[in-house]
């Protein structure tokens, strides 16, 4: 009996080296010839250059992410830093399609509140058309088309010209657009059909006719004439406001929405790795994120806004 | 272990002698540095080679193995043609680059689009920083400015194109003095002042702002609009210094207001021209001279663009990971604050928006910190090919007399062939750069040529007229062309410049381009200053036949000086071709006039 325990002793420790020494060669393996693997999406690059240099670092858009993810034979990779509601999404899709659910969406990392950067002149006119920059009201004025049609607004100014990151694309551009949908709906509890509205669709082509795209930075280079406001997320306006030389102004709707940051990992002792390293670093603090809330994004759930990508992909055609 | 500890710390110790002791002036990498090829556009290659030099011998060039940047300077056009050909012949055209800095962003895209159109995978990244800004503006004289209301009327280039239609011209305007409105402006093909003043048409006439689509190119009234700005052109031309040289020139004459009315350039050549610096390079001992009459900067109420000049990091096969990482480093090293304010010197808004836009960027010179209202987006990569491939077709047409030195010392060797075999291919080659409206024909001359009497030197062999018909004769007959005799070149000048007079053709660029590689031979006709006084006299003032003598400078020996005075006496330019190799892209320089 005790030779048998003996045995059993012996064994167990023989297990549990192999799976030690299995575990260091894995982990020397991952270092130098198979590193893990992090796809970042765009608008998180500053914070994601700053990770260890020992994870392999993809920059790609939001939206090619999922596409990727959503198919039949998603990329190989370990991690996916993005901003909710993208893994979601892509956990919604393959749900659609009779597909596993692939990844899990981590509790949020860092959070920025969605705003609006305006250089002062056009800044005192959004304030005195909309005092509580609601989004909703926001965007009613860029559907306006020419500055003369606003109070206050100059002739020179010429056409309404909004920096929106195209949202079909990125978060960057998808949040704020859902925070505004929200704000236009007066609610963030949507679902798709309230997209058939029969003033949403005249509100969102305005919008689409004023986008100008993703300009914040060379409205913050070159000037107003590039972009008259951005709707963008705090995060990364704040970065380039505060070095700018000729600031534009910060303005906080009263309602407040915000962006997540998440990562959506795998069943894998590789992801579960890379999200202890990403979850004990500093990096999202570093580049503007503020820290997690558990209070409510206002966001609309993750199924309207893939249908608002949609929406949107419509009315700009 | 300890001898091979000895000798590789020797070899460091060498290598970092070599790295840090050679003076960051030299031209050359030394020995152990990764070498970082950097082609950039001319407005600012000397700005970027001072800070090459000072990035050169600072520590940023050392971190993570030496690196040494080294600038080119090659105009965005023809740095995009390279690049999308896979930068041939380094020989001749410099080694292949690792960033590639053209005058705007736009050039990427079409390297891309043309390399797509090839199945070639893209080279040029997406993402980039601006080294700095100047936006597209219509220079005007203040006194014309002023005449159409300017800055409480806002200009566009539809006001252009009602002007230049307008019959009455100036008159229109109270001003009958300045006769028609003539535009400047350059050839998109290589220049980006050109291609972005031709997209900001494209705009204008369309009325959009964004998203400037291929139909919208295709549409006739769209082309109307174009042809219509283009006929106000008085030429064209590879760079703008072309025009603003001769502007500074007529104004030291009194006869600004009448030369051209409008150029579209960059905001920074307007400061530079009020400077009374028109090409923006000082040379030693040039003391410079506001001019008389000062320019105004348009911006033009559609909205216009800016030269960003980017400095784009190539995705090519022939970087390596060192020269990328060496790369980014200098370009990190140009965004410094310190290093931006330099730009603000030059006549530029900075990159890095830490940094104020600040003198000589305002009214002071000319031009408006506060403008333009709209930044146009730049189109599409298939848009912007479609665009310059349409401007071939809605360019102003030509009427242009080439006129060749056949004279004995073109026979003289060049390397292996003779100046002439050269002369020969680079005009015939050049001869595919015409369009199909185009009118050429074919002049020679030295002493005595012309068979059917002695006193005649020069010989037409082929008749001006429609390129279509004529491209083939033309090629056989420059193909055919042997060395004879003496130069007599003030008299050929001036008949051929009269010859065109003559025959002149007021919806067409009329002009000369005369070849030679040598002096006047001529002891008939010494008479310089008679031969500009007729060359001047028929161009100055309200000429309503203006005719351009383009020269091209052949070879050592040829009179560059001459040559020069003659082609600024008819408000055109000489183009030096004293190394006879060079002659090919001289030769397309020349017919970028047209």
């Amino acid at each position: 009996m005790r030779a048998r325990l003996l045995a059993f002793a012996v064994a167990v420790l023989m297990v549990a080296a192999a799976i030690t020494i299995r575990g260091r060669m894995d982990k020397h393996h991952e270092d130098s010839t198979n590193p893990l693997r992090l796809v970042c999406s765009t608008e998180l690059q500053a914070a994601c250059e700053a990770l260890p240099s020992s994870i392999q670092i993809t920059y790609a858009s939001a939206a090619e992410t999922a596409n990727s993810l959503s198919g039949t034979t998603p990329e190989q990779i370990d991690g996916w830093l993005t901003t909710g509601p993208w893994p979601e999404i892509v956990r919604e899709r393959r749900q659609r399609n009779g597909a596993d659910s692939l990844l899990t969406q981590s509790q949020p990392l860092g959070r920025s509140p969605i705003m609006v950067v305006a250089f002062q002149d056009r800044a005192s006119v959004i304030k005195r058309n909309c005092p509580d920059i609601s989004l909703k009201c926001v965007v009613e004025l860029a559907g306006k088309g020419v500055w003369t049609a606003i109070p206050g607004g100059q002739p020179s100014w010429g056409q309404v010209k909004v920096s929106l990151t195209p949202p079909g694309v990125e978060t960057s551009g998808l949040v704020p657009l859902a925070a505004a949908t929200a704000s236009y709906f007066g609610h963030a509890d949507l679902s798709s059909t309230d997209l058939d509205d029969p003033g949403f669709g005249g509100w969102l082509n305005g919008l689409v006719g004023a986008s100008r795209g993703d300009q914040l930075g060379q409205m913050v280079a070159v000037g107003p004439s590039v972009a008259d406001f951005a709707i963008t997320l705090e995060a990364l306006a704040k970065p380039l406001v505060g070095a700018a030389a000729n600031k534009p102004l910060l303005l906080y709707p009263s309602t407040v929405a915000s962006a997540d940051v998440v990562l959506g990992t795998f069943d894998t002792s590789r992801s579960r790795r890379l999200a202890d390293v990403v979850k004990s670093s500093s990096v999202l603090r570093n580049a503007g994120w503020q820290s997690p809330s558990s209070a409510p994004s206002g966001l609309p759930p993750a199924g309207f806004l893939d249908a608002l990508r949609a929406a949107w992909g419509e009315a700009s055609r | 272990m300890k001898r091979f500890t000895a000798v590789a710390t020797a070899l460091l110790a060498m290598t970092l002698v070599a790295c840090v002791g050679k003076s960051s002036q030299s031209t050359s990498a030394p020995k152990g540095c990764a070498t970082i090829p950097v082609v950039s556009s001319p407005e600012k290659v000397e700005l970027l080679t001072k800070l090459a030099q000072e990035f050169n011998g600072s520590a940023a060039a050392k971190n993570g193995g030496c690196v040494f940047v080294q600038v080119k300077n090659v105009s965005s056009g023809t740095q995009a043609t390279l690049l999308s050909q896979g930068w041939p012949d380094e020989a001749t055209n410099g080694p292949k680059p690792v960033i590639f800095s053209p005058a705007a962003s736009a050039w990427g895209g079409v390297v891309n689009q043309r390399l797509a159109d090839k199945g070639q995978q893209a080279v040029v990244p997406a993402t980039f920083k601006s080294f700095m800004l100047t936006p597209l503006v219509i220079a005007m004289p203040k006194p014309m400015a002023d005449a159409l209301g300017y800055p409480a009327t806002p200009i566009g280039y539809g006001d252009l194109l009602k002007l230049a239609q307008d019959p009455n011209g100036w008159a229109s305007k109270g001003h009958p003095e300045w006769g028609a409105f003539k535009l400047g402006k350059t050839n998109p093909n290589f220049s980006t002042s050109a291609l972005n003043a031709t997209v900001a048409q494209y705009y204008a006439a369309t009325g959009k702002q964004r998203d400037l689509s291929q139909e919208d190119v295709n549409r006739p009234e769209v082309a109307a609009f174009n042809k219509g700005v283009e006929s106000a052109v008085v030429h064209y031309g590879d760079t703008t210094l072309t025009f603003l040289n001769n502007w500074y020139r007529n104004d030291t004459r009194g006869t600004a207001l009448t030369y051209v009315s409008a150029i579209a350039v960059e905001e920074k050549s307007v400061i530079d021209y009020n400077k009374g610096n028109p090409d923006g390079i000082l040379q030693a001992g040039e003391n410079p001279r506001p001019p008389r009459v000062p320019l105004v900067a348009i911006y033009p109420k559609e909205g216009t663009l800016f030269s960003d000049e980017p400095l784009f990091i190539l995705n090519a096969d022939w970087v390596s990971p060192r020269q990328h990482q060496g790369a980014q480093a200098f370009s990190d090293f140009v965004q410094k604050p310190e290093n931006q304010r330099q730009v603000l010197s030059y006549g530029f808004r900075p990159g890095n928006p830490q940094v104020a836009v600040g003198s000589p960027i305002s009214k002071a010179y000319g031009v408006d910190p506060g403008q333009p209202q709209t930044t146009l987006t730049v189109p599409s990569p298939e848009v912007l090919v479609g665009i310059i491939d349409k401007w071939g077709e809605q360019r102003k047409s030509a009427k242009v007399l080439l006129v060749m030195d056949v004279s004995g010392s073109m026979g003289d060797d060049a390397g292996g062939e003779t100046k002439l075999d050269l002369a020969k291919r680079a005009a015939v080659d050049a001869l595919q750069e015409f369009k199909a409206d185009d009118q050429v024909g074919l002049r020679i001359f030295s002493t005595g040529i012309n068979p059917r009497g002695p006193d005649t030197d020069e010989l037409d062999l082929v008749q001006v007229g429609p390129i279509a018909a004529n491209r083939e004769a033309l090629a056989t007959r420059i193909d055919s062309l042997t060395p004879t005799s003496g130069t007599p070149l003030y008299t050929v000048a001036k008949n051929s410049y009269a010859f065109l007079k003559a025959s002149y053709d007021p919806a067409r660029i009329n002009a000369v381009v005369l070849l030679t590689d040598g002096k006047n031979e001529d002891p008939r006709n010494d008479d310089l200053n008679g031969t500009l006084n007729a060359l001047r006299s028929g161009s100055e003032g309200l000429s309503t036949t203006p005719v351009r003598l383009f020269t091209i400078a052949y070879g050592k020996d040829a009179d560059l000086a001459d040559l020069k005075r003659m082609a600024e006496a008819t408000n055109a330019a000489a183009y030096d071709a004293s190394d006879p190799q060079t002659i090919n892209k001289v030769f397309t320089a020349v017919v970028s006039n047209f």
